[in-house]
């Protein structure tokens, strides 16, 4: 089995900066970037927790994945997320605002309050629409895969998915249609640290499961985004050149993995697996974050939040005769029936 | 002038509209150098090359799945599944993604995808060669479902898919694909298409409404004409969209005649023709004069044995024709 590459070790001298292609201010950005999304999913999960919006999936101690990896796509490059991908949500331009907007269902989310909350979906940054089942995305990113492949188009496709994933049926079927057709795909997975050589289940891990497919796969420290940035960057660079597809398995501790799911997460994991902690104290060293800046970050943060928050649960929901839109391009007779009989409140 | 047959009309239309549209692709498992099990993509491979006419590893799912994120992508995919009896391993990408996707994204995705699902008895299959499992589309938002008789109908209904915007199940009798019943002159107009929701009217009669789709119109047909001899008039519709379905046809004829017979070739229970008489018991109460029936295959798995006693034949829809017209 590969080793689990890492780039933050705690000394500086060790960082390899020449194996990224990013200045102080790119380094800047991204950490701000982590910032962002932990706030956002944190106010989103005490907005659950205090019931104001439905089940949410949180991803608290993901940041390094979901920044890492969205932090090298390129404008055509499209994105079949899970459920824990904000931070690639908001990387991909969706705004607070319209992320709240979501978990409130009100009438001005995007997507009509029809889903969950965190089942977003972002046409203008070619974020698909999330699914609530899991593994659903990754045979639709292979297809996608081919499709650009098939058009000569310079763009590759980034899935997201957890460990727990690698056991569905599409995720096998997206790996022998990758391998096959050599597409221009990023296959990203969280997994959990176990002893060397142990998957989920009893499995091999991931990565090598992906490797018998002849899919090329790395393992990353999941909650370095430096490490997973430059694996990223590079399973990128060979999807768009031809070299075809690529599986990142982002290993990460099972305390940031599993904890994040639960409604309540809030609580950062501890520092030395903290993905924003390594990330600060990094760029600490290098002059390039202090005190200042992270206590400016962190109430520009809380006041945008507020204001996004604020104005989405002062938004009315979606009027119930909007239940029959989008069903299917035109409306059949029997939705116009079903909804008359509503509207009219003639009943069945 | 020349006749084709039903996998022809499919073949042709497929290959009149990839020259049409560049978006088109046709993917499934042995669709490119074999041509399909039932011939119905022979020669596309040679016409539009691999990167339209794909053979793809053998799972339902991961067809289906791929042909979602071609259809988000701006791409038109047909899959094909081999028999109706292997679609259940794509139910999921067909009826949770494929059926949704527009609706869960509030109309900001749309999935124009087409998948071609050969269904139905009469070839000697089996129960993993004969099953006709048009309900579990029928009974999902956001699917057309489409039952051609005849070649002409199965190339005017994929046109209209593959111009469409909505995700389409094409339900293939298989048992009708080189049939000289099924057969009808070639569609030489490379614009003819059929608009989803609209029935055709067999044969005219004020005796009795028969209604079918798919395999069994040749039966119905078939029973009414023995009808006929007997002195009771048939009203036959071919439905040919399922969903969303002919709702006009189906009452005009039964206001005319207040007699329905119902045909299926699936199982009976919970099955599509249910829908029918439900809606005939909603709306048409006051003109029925007869109990509506149905002809339908049995509650039980499909027998390689019993073939021709389970598909229902003229016999069986004569019978209950005769039923009705008596009651």
């Amino acid at each position: 089995m590969s080793e689990i590459q890492s780039m933050l070790s705690g000394d500086v001298a060790e960082v390899d900066r020449e194996s990224l292609a990013l200045d102080d201010a790119g380094l800047a950005r991204m950490y701000e970037a982590m910032s962002t999304t932990r706030a956002v999913d944190k106010r989103s999960a005490r907005l659950h927790v205090e019931g104001e919006i439905g089940f949410y999936v949180a991803s608290c101690g993901l940041e390094a994945v979901s920044v890492g990896a969205g932090f090298t796509l390129e404008t055509p490059d499209w994105l079949f997320p899970s459920h824990r991908d904000l931070g690639m949500y908001l990387l991909r331009g969706g705004s607070m605002r319209a992320w709240f907007d979501q978990l409130f269902g009100n009438v001005a989310d995007l997507t009509k309050g029809r889903q969950l909350p965190g089942h977003a979906s972002l046409p203008a940054g070619r974020f698909v629409s999330v699914s609530g089942r899991v593994g659903a995305q990754i045979s639709q990113a292979a297809g996608c895969a081919m499709a650009i492949k098939s058009r000569r188009d310079k763009a590759c496709v980034l899935t997201s998915f957890g460990e727990a994933a690698s056991s569905a049926a599409d995720f096998h079927a997206a790996m022998s249609i990758a391998a096959r057709f050599r597409v221009p795909a990023v296959f990203v997975c969280r997994s959990a640290r176990r002893d060397i050589g142990a998957g989920i289940g009893g499995a091999a891990p991931v990565a090598t499961r992906a490797k018998a497919y002849g899919v090329s796969a790395a393992r990353v420290d999941g909650s370095d985004v430096l490490a997973v940035y430059r694996a990223a960057s590079e399973a990128r660079s060979t999807a768009t050149e031809g070299g075809g597809p690529t599986l990142i398995e982002a290993v990460l501790d099972e305390a940031a993995l599993f904890g994040a799911g639960a409604p309540a997460a809030g609580d950062p994991p501890s520092a030395d697996l903290d993905p924003l902690a390594r990330l600060r104290e990094y760029l600490e060293q290098c002059g390039i974050w202090d005190a200042a800046r992270e206590d400016e970050l962190g109430a520009r943060l809380a006041d945008r939040i507020d204001e996004a928050v604020a104005a989405a649960r002062a938004e009315a929901k979606p009027p119930a005769h909007s239940l029959f839109d989008d069903v299917y391009g035109e409306l059949p007779w029997m939705l116009q029936e079903q909804r008359e009989r509503l509207v009219s409140g003639e009943g069945d | 002038m020349a006749m084709t047959t039903l996998a022809e009309a499919v073949r042709d239309t497929l290959a009149q509209e990839m020259r049409r549209d560049e978006s088109i692709v046709v993917m499934g498992h042995a669709v490119g150098t074999m041509g399909g099990v039932f011939h119905a993509t022979e020669g596309l491979l040679q016409e539009f090359g691999e990167d339209r006419v794909i053979d793809m590893p053998l799972d339902e799912g991961g067809v289906v799945g791929a042909a979602v994120g071609m259809a988000l992508y701006g791409l038109r995919p047909v899959a094909e599944i081999q028999l109706a009896d292997f679609v259940y391993p794509g139910l999921d990408q067909i009826i949770s993604e494929a059926a949704k996707l527009r609706y869960r994204s509030g109309g900001q995705y749309r999935c124009p995808l087409v998948v071609r699902v050969p269904y139905g008895g009469g070839v000697g299959g089996g129960p993993y060669q004969s099953q006709s499992p048009e309900a579990f589309f029928t009974h999902t938002p956001g699917l057309v479902v489409v039952a051609p008789s005849n070649a002409a109908d199965a190339a005017g209904l994929l046109r209209t898919a593959l111009r469409g915007e909505d995700p389409v199940v094409l339900m293939e009798p298989k048992a009708l694909y080189g049939v000289a019943a099924a057969a009808t002159d070639a569609v030489t107009d490379d614009q003819f298409a059929l608009p989803f929701g609209v029935a055709a009217r067999l044969r005219r009669g004020d005796d009795v409404t028969l209604v079918a789709y798919g395999a069994m119109v040749h039966p119905a047909q078939q029973a009414a004409e023995q009808a006929a001899a007997h002195g009771v008039e048939v009203d036959v519709l071919d439905l040919r969209t399922l969903m969303p379905f002919d709702i006009g046809a189906l009452l005009e004829s039964v206001a005319k005649t207040g007699r329905a017979v119902l045909v299926q070739e699936a199982p009976r229970s919970c099955g599509y023709a249910a829908e029918l008489a439900a809606v005939l018991a909603e709306k048409a109460i006051f003109h029925l004069q007869a109990p509506v029936l149905r002809v339908t295959g049995f509650d039980t798995p499909f027998s390689h044995a019993a073939e021709h006693t389970y598909v229902p034949d003229s016999d069986r829809v004569l019978g209950a024709i005769r039923a009705v017209a008596e009651f």
